[in-house]
């Protein structure tokens, strides 16, 4: 075996990786992406059971906008003319809530839609959560602007133009809304997006859940028409148009440093490849724990952060359609309470009646599943050991015991049957997602981004955290934290900033 | 963006300007407080995959016994033997004169079996890869294949209570696997299974499957058919509409079937007098089809028409 040379090797295929890779490429680096399944996409794929094919993971994606009002993701997707057939989601969100506290209100896209509908549920709402949506914006543009100055922001500009942003970013959800005085009634609906995230409002960073937000809420979502495999397959073929190479079932072992500095990768199969430059897709736990010899400052910040949620997936194929179901809306978050923070202590357990994230696909996408059909999928998040005692044998029923119970709660609360109507039904566990795309113990929602680990502070320290000179990371553990829209966006930046590093070595 | 929202937020005076500029020491000063202890091992869900999905599982034969109809069974052993939903299949991984090619055979043992570390595969020497193992596999040799693989198997939050299992030659294997399976109650349903045979001197496995049928308590019914025979307790011809009907029982059941195309293409039409929704009825992929250019839907114009296909060599081989 001849050993292969790169300026730059991606390890993983995920949609950081992707990123990361088509932005090397696209910049003249000569490029190499490893992924060890025979897919790329990580999360974002597809699967097909029987007469249905079924999306993995993306419930909704923000930040791509439309013609002419592009969101981030949306730039970057048409700088590297990236091609995927968007739908556009029509409501944000239906929420019950069906508990101590009973709600149900059906959120619009759109900020004023969304204030005025805010107001309609909850009167003498508007002004707060109108500022709630302006301090939002002030936040993305912030970020924006300390991005595009490359991490050396203007001080006198940053103080003028986006003090409320800085003033806001070191605390919680919790602590601004109630500075900005919003009724409780009011965030306990603002909060529902809280299930993206994953911690609960009394630690969750304030800056990552307005960035949020404001992006869905005043871009919209959209999603893929053939699923979020289209978003990577489309990715796959850009980077071999820019000349990049991809090596599919093919795993990275070891990230080989000489003198302090990324010298290459070794291969299961036992090739070398050398490059001066690895961006990894894998997250840090992985990367410090089994890929080279960890020194006490990557076991302190690892042990220092704490992994967000693991996924568990319910999907239903089902033989009648969403209309002779009863259901209209797309997406439904259905929780046991709107306090986020025992919703957040019960993911501990298996025990509990968890909180649904629900899409039903058809009602964006109606040529999704065949005619008289539609598709289902339910939606949920554990944490630290709720699944350790899952052994082979009980496996099984440890997955099958929460979809039962997830049917019975939904059915209940929506006033509708699907039992009698499931074709085909699947569950991703967290073992599925460790399985899939070597996700560290499952965990679908990288780092948890409590006020001193989120977007800024990583930012700030992306340089203070690089342990091995040409070593940078991507994906949903990478510092823009998890979801669609932040992966590729932390890919494209590890992209451009390994460039600039190349540059440097160059001259 | 479209609706930017004009109003001004007023300074938002409790909360603290500062402490932004305390995030990156904030942040340093965690870490600085974290435990140092290396980040080691496999954690628990990743470390369940392997254990469920290994890529490789390796197995001693340690019985080969031969059936009627070119079958034989080929007992297997190893340490860990990746548990699996009975109706499952491995994909047998073989060299056969350099080329790589591998084969999926469904499990016949149960589960249970298989976290005793055992495990048995039924094979019809009938091809290129099936003759090479009737030829080649001897007691003692090791063989390598995949996890258990597929989805033809029993999830009572899709299927009937009862199964009406409907099996060709061969396809009996993965039923084999849930009969077991009931009587050891790892399984819970009803099996009504309908087995084709050619005669009774074909049937695989035949005794194995009337004692477990005997000792069920109802839960398993056999019902052998024979294509070109009569035979004293066994149906003759092919598995029809009124034969289903006949066995299935009162209340509502899925149907399963394995075996080969020219069976499915029989049982399907019986299958559409039935008036089943679709979700009760499944067929697992078995085998290959040798006349497709005899389906319906096959377009004519592709008949006989040859294409050459150019493998770029991937990175792996440079
Ligand atoms: C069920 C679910 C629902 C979600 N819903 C949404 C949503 O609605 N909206 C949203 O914005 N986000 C959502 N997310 C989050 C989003 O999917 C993730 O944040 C994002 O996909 C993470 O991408 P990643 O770049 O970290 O890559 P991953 O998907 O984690 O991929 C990593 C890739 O690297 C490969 N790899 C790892 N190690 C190696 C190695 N050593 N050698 C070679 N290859 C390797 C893996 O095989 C994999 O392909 C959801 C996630 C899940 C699971």
């Amino acid at each position: 075996m001849k050993d292969l040379s790169y300026d730059v090797v991606v390890i993983g295929a995920g949609n950081g990786g992707l990123a990361a890779a088509a932005t090397t490429a696209q910049k003249g680096l000569k490029t190499l992406l490893v992924e060890q399944h025979n897919l790329p996409g990580g999360f974002a794929s597809s699967f097909v059971r029987g007469r249905f094919e079924f999306e993995p993971s993306l419930h909704e994606m923000c930040d791509v906008g439309v013609q002419g009002c592009l969101g981030g993701a949306g730039e970057f997707f048409e700088s590297i003319g990236l091609k995927v057939e968007w739908l556009r989601i029509a409501d944000a969100y239906r929420m019950v809530v069906d508990g101590e506290s009973k709600l149900d209100v059906t959120m619009p896209f759109g900020t004023q839609a969304y204030i005025d509908k805010m107001e309609e549920y909850v009167p003498g709402s508007r002004e707060s959560v109108t500022n709630f949506f302006e301090l939002s914006q002030e936040v993305v543009d912030g970020i924006g602007y300390i991005g595009k100055s490359k991490g050396n922001p203007d001080k006198q500009v940053l103080m003028s133009k986006y003090a409320n942003f800085l003033k806001t970013a070191s605390y919680t959800l919790d602590q601004v809304e109630k500075a900005l005085k919003i009724p409780d009634k009011a965030c306990e609906i603002l909060n529902a997006y809280w299930c993206y995230i994953g911690t609960e409002t009394s630690r969750v960073n304030f800056t990552i859940f307005a960035a949020m937000m404001l992006k869905f809420i005043a871009g919209g979502a959209v999603i893929p028409k053939n699923r979020s495999h289209e978003i990577s397959l489309a990715f796959e073929s850009r980077i071999r148009e820019f000349g990049g190479d991809i090596m599919y079932s093919t795993k990275v072992d070891k990230i080989l440093v000489e003198d302090g500095a990324v010298a290459g990768v070794l291969t299961t199969g036992g090739r070398k490849i050398k490059a001066k430059h690895v961006i990894s897709n894998a997250a840090k736990h992985i990367v410090y724990s089994q890929m080279l010899e960890q020194t006490s400052e990557m076991s302190k910040e690892c042990n220092s952060r704490r992994i967000g949620g693991k996924g568990y997936v319910a999907y239903f194929g089902l033989n009648k359609t969403m209309e002779e179901i009863g259901l209209t809306d797309y997406s439904y978050f259905i929780y046991p309470s709107t306090d986020t923070k025992k919703m957040y202590d019960s993911f501990a357990s298996r025990d509990g009646d968890p909180l649904q994230a629900v899409v039903c696909l058809n009602n964006v996408n109606p040529g999704c599943s065949p005619e008289g059909t539609s598709m289902l999928t339910i939606t949920t998040i554990y944490t630290d050991d709720a699944w350790d005692d899952v052994e082979e044998k009980n496996y099984v029923k440890a997955k099958n015991d929460i979809a039962r119970k997830m049917i019975a709660r939904f059915e209940s609360v929506m006033g509708v049957s699907i039992a009698d109507a499931i074709e085909e039904f699947e569950v991703a566990s967290p073992e599925t997602f460790a399985r899939y795309t070597g996700a560290y113990d499952g965990g679908i929602y990288g780092y948890e981004p409590e006020a001193l680990d989120s977007i800024m502070p990583r930012l700030m320290m992306l340089d203070d955290d690089m342990h091995v000179k040409g070593l940078r990371f991507c994906g949903g553990f990478a510092f823009r934290c998890h979801g669609y829209a932040s992966s590729y966006m932390s890919g494209n930046t590890a992209g451009l900033l390994t460039y600039r590093d190349s540059t440097e070595v160059k001259s | 963006m479209s609706d930017q929202l004009k109003v001004n937020v007023k300074p938002i005076g409790l909360l603290n300007l500062l402490a932004f500029k305390k995030l990156v020491p904030g942040r340093k000063k965690r870490i600085g407080k974290a435990s140092d202890e290396k980040i080691v091992g496999t954690p628990p869900m990743n470390a369940l995959a392997q254990s469920m999905h290994p890529d490789v599982q390796t197995f001693r034969i340690t019985g080969i016994s031969k059936c009627p109809n070119d079958v034989t069974i080929y007992e297997l052993k190893s340490k860990h033997v990746a548990y699996f939903r009975a109706g499952q299949y491995l994909s047998v991984k073989l060299d056969i004169g350099g080329y790589k090619v591998t084969r999926p055979y469904s499990i016949l043992s149960s589960p249970k079996d298989a976290s005793k570390g055992k495990c048995a595969l039924g094979i019809k020497a009938d091809g290129f890869v099936s003759e090479h193992i009737a030829k080649t596999w001897k007691v003692n040799d090791i063989i390598t294949t995949s996890g258990p693989e597929g989805t033809f198997y029993y999830d009572d939050i899709r299927d009937a209570g009862t199964v009406v299992g409907i099996a060709g030659g061969c396809g009996i294997m993965p039923f084999y696997s849930m009969a077991q399976a009931i009587m050891q109650i790892t399984e819970k349903f009803k099996l009504v299974l309908l087995y084709g045979s050619r005669s009774a001197e074909d049937i695989v496995l035949r005794d194995e499957l009337d004692d477990m049928a005997e000792r069920s308590c109802g839960a398993i019914k056999v019902v052998h058919v024979l294509s070109e025979q009569e035979s004293e307790g066994c149906e003759t011809g092919f598995v029809t509409k009124e034969l289903i009907s006949k066995h299935a029982g009162d209340e509502p059941y899925s149907i399963f079937m394995c075996g080969p195309q020219e069976m499915y293409d029989f049982a399907n039409k019986e299958i559409a007098g039935l008036g089943l929704a679709k979700k009760f009825v499944r067929a697992e992929l078995y085998g290959q089809i040798n006349n497709i250019e005899t389906y319906d839907k096959f377009p004519s114009a592709e008949e006989g028409r040859k294409y050459k296909m150019t493998i770029l060599a991937s990175v792996q081989e440079l």
